[in-house]
């Protein structure tokens, strides 16, 4: 049997060529350019290198950097993964 | 006739194009300025427009193929219920709105492209992988079961893939989380034995339904069973050394008070041809007075073999399959690859009295 599928999930992406536009409409471009702006998750300072992503979170755009701990831990926060059980 | 339509076109065109360079814009020198001015600007959009264009397609042709396969092997239970689309955020003079939640990754010209796919593949699993299973399932053998379906998806790609993933996740976050590691490794067991897919995640799905139906909400006792029938699962996956251990066969049903599942691997062909594969349907017609679920798998040469026990099956009464038949590839110690089926039927009710 071929299974349907029920819609798709949209991964947003940006591209490392739109990654300057892509800040700036965020308002985020000068706090990088001068060196302000840094990972939600690991406190590290974010240059155009480093740059892993935006989160959105309580309303508060939340920039990460490419660290696997870090994304991880973006990923854990949107699937709402707790470590503790649920009721016995 | 396309073809002549092409090679005329492209003629046209390109006479078109020997004109404008030649005749027109040393006629019009005064637009050549303009002309290289958006020539030059157009060149790195172009490029940046095809890069990201195959980013999209690897992504979305390769996972699309994958996610349709997992849910085949799984009898149609969706593991993976959703598609993929990558949507790159900015548009030209569009605002770019981010909602609550909402997640937008960097793609692009990584140190390693593979990173690209790695990460969306990541991304992808977290909002579509058993999304109705997973409040049954304790969060780290969920993220255990996560992980082990991106090796599983990811086995078919290049190695550099597989890499990535092992060193930029799947290391660093079982050194992390002690609980995900010893799922791990039972998982992975049971993946290798080709038992992942065509049993113990299409048994978790088949009861998620259920309990979703009866408003079954989960319990401590639910993910307790869970466990356990993880470990029956790896016991029959590891069976030559449970045996050496125990010094018998691993069991073949798992009775408790929310899962009852049996599975019966078909081998010895001599036996079944001999009696005419009624010590197999009596395993079976007494493995369904136990359970709910029982699934019916073959290996290698007992491939054939468990078709005809399965096609038997189809004629009683007191079963009754669920989808068509799993085919699936295992891998042996020595990393040689083996084919498998398994079937899965559930008991018919209304004939529990007669059996």
């Amino acid at each position: 049997m071929k299974t349907l599928l029920e819609g798709k999930i949209k991964i947003k992406a940006v591209h490392d060529a739109d990654l300057n536009s892509f800040l700036a409409r965020l308002a985020l471009l000068d706090r990088m350019q001068n060196g302000q702006l840094r990972c939600a998750f690991c406190d590290c300072v974010l240059t155009f290198d480093n740059f892993g992503g935006v989160f959105k979170e309580n309303g508060i755009l939340k920039p990460f950097c490419q660290k696997t701990e870090c994304y991880f831990e973006v990923l854990k926060r949107k699937s709402g993964v707790k470590e503790e059980p649920i009721n016995g | 006739m396309v073809e002549w339509i092409k090679y005329v076109l492209g003629g046209i065109i390109g006479s078109l194009i020997t004109w404008f360079f030649t005749k027109w814009l040393p006629e019009h020198p005064e637009y050549g300025e303009k002309f290289f001015y958006y020539l030059l600007r157009l060149i790195p959009f172009v490029f940046s427009w095809k890069k990201r264009k195959m980013i999209e397609k690897e992504i979305h042709a390769y996972i699309t193929e994958e996610i349709k396969s997992i849910n085949n092997e799984a009898y149609g239970f969706k593991l993976l219920p959703k598609g993929i689309k990558v949507e790159w955020t900015l548009k030209k003079k569009e605002e770019v709105v981010i909602e609550e939640n909402e997640i937008i990754i960097r793609l692009g010209s990584r140190i390693n492209p593979c990173e690209n796919f790695v990460d969306v593949l990541m991304l992808y699993l977290t909002n579509s992988f058993m999304t109705n299973e997973s409040m049954y399932l304790k969060p780290s053998l969920y993220e255990a079961c996560k992980f082990q379906i991106a090796i599983t998806m990811l086995r078919n790609r290049s190695d550099e893939h597989y890499q990535i993933f092992m060193n930029k996740y799947y290391k660093p976050i079982l050194e992390k989380y002690d609980e995900v590691i010893n799922y791990s490794e039972k998982l992975e067991c049971i993946e290798k034995s080709g038992l992942l897919t065509p049993v113990f995640l299409p048994a978790i799905s088949f009861y998620t339904d259920n309990w979703i139906f009866q408003r079954k909400s989960p319990s401590s006792q639910i993910h307790q069973e869970v466990n356990e029938f993880l470990d029956f699962i790896n016991n029959i996956a590891t069976k030559k050394e449970y045996e050496a251990e125990m010094g018998e066969e691993p069991p073949s049903t798992y009775q408790r008070n929310y899962l009852k599942v049996g599975i019966i691997l078909v081998a010895r062909p001599e036996l079944a041809e001999k009696f005419e594969y009624r010590p197999h349907l009596e395993a079976a017609k007494i493995g369904l007075k136990q359970v709910d679920i029982l699934f019916v798998t073959g290996r290698g040469r007992n491939v054939s073999l468990a078709e005809r026990v399965a096609l038997k099956l189809r004629e009683e009464t007191f079963c009754e399959q669920i989808d068509g038949t799993c085919k699936f590839n295992f891998y042996s110690q020595e990393g040689k690859k083996i084919e498998g089926v398994c079937y899965v039927f559930k008991k018919v009710l209304s004939q529990k009295a007669v059996i």
